[in-house]
């Protein structure tokens, strides 16, 4: 696990970089073929850079955060991931993307509070990848506090994309993937 | 329509790796696809293409290690590179080739064709 904050951005980057290739290579495939009358074709490099433009807004849109949490030097402290999560689903209500917290109870964890909130949002904010609610949840499991991250359609999830594993392990967390989400773990008080 | 080529494109991001092989199919080219380095070396065994595109970040390694493994094992496909940092001098005689990202349809098709 790493928590230097170069290295999360470093990769973070990557991603970034990954998107914008994509994009261009679509792009000038149809630029090159602007002619050509395979609709389709167009079509479909079209929808896969608007798709990419999409993720690499999200990707964007987390990367403050990213920093935020990497230079986050205060003490962890006792905190209730449900009222993180209440916090973070205002935060991303904000930035147009719809979260449901689907938690009850207070779920103790040992957490950086000045970069909590804005972290989870941005984990939504990445997930939902401008397209769609997500839903969260936080349980106690195996002597952990963890915080289940989906999206609201049940569809698929990059968990192991750099910015999502870099806003975890910034909050001293780790991720874990699963069949439609991912879990953040977090060490209890 | 240009030579038909066999291209393994080495990508770990699926959108990435499917609009490459998308644009290599189209241009009259073979293209198959691996996530890992793992799936890489045991593509190259298996299917022996004739060229190899390779990421340089890879869930498992590093591209250009890859490609220095790569090369001693199978001499013959074409090696080339994609990252989105210019390669040292050493890292870029391990190579047949570098593109950097984001490069152009046009620039990945003559990567291929040599």
């Amino acid at each position: 696990m790493t928590s230097d904050p170069t290295e999360a951005v470093a990769a973070a980057v990557h991603d970034v970089r990954g998107s914008v290739g994509s994009i261009r290579l679509a792009l000038t495939s149809v630029l090159e073929e602007i002619d050509d009358p395979d609709v389709e074709f167009r079509r479909s490099m079209l929808a896969g850079a608007e798709a990419e433009c999409r993720r690499l807004n999200a990707s964007l849109t987390a990367l403050p955060a990213l920093v935020a949490a990497g230079v986050d030097s205060s003490q962890p402290a006792a905190a209730d991931l449900v009222a993180c999560l209440e916090a973070a689903r205002e935060d991303a209500a904000r930035r147009q993307v719809d979260v449901v917290v689907d938690a009850s109870g207070p779920v103790q964890a040992s957490v950086r509070s000045a970069s909590i909130t804005e972290a989870l949002a941005a984990l939504c904010v990445v997930v939902a990848d401008g397209d769609g609610a997500v839903v969260v949840g936080a349980r106690e499991e195996g002597g952990h506090a963890v915080v289940t991250v989906a999206r609201a359609d049940g569809s698929a999830v990059r968990w192991d994309r750099a910015v999502i594993r870099g806003l975890a392990e910034s909050l001293g967390a780790e991720v874990a993937g699963g069949a439609n989400g991912f879990g953040v773990i977090f060490p209890t008080t | 329509m240009n030579e038909r080529i066999r291209v393994l494109v080495v990508e770990d991001d699926e959108m990435a790796a499917t609009t490459v092989v998308r644009i290599l199919t189209r241009s009259g080219h073979e293209a198959r696809w691996e996530r890992t380095c793992a799936g890489a070396e045991a593509a190259a065994r298996e299917w022996q293409p004739e060229v190899i595109l390779l990421d340089r970040h890879l869930p498992d390694g590093d591209g250009v290690a890859l490609a220095k493994r790569l090369r001693r094992r199978h001499p013959r496909p074409r090696l080339i590179v994609m990252s989105g940092d210019p390669l040292d001098a050493a890292e870029a005689q391990a190579v047949d080739a570098h593109l950097l990202k984001p490069a152009t349809v046009q620039a990945v098709l003559a990567a291929v064709t040599g």
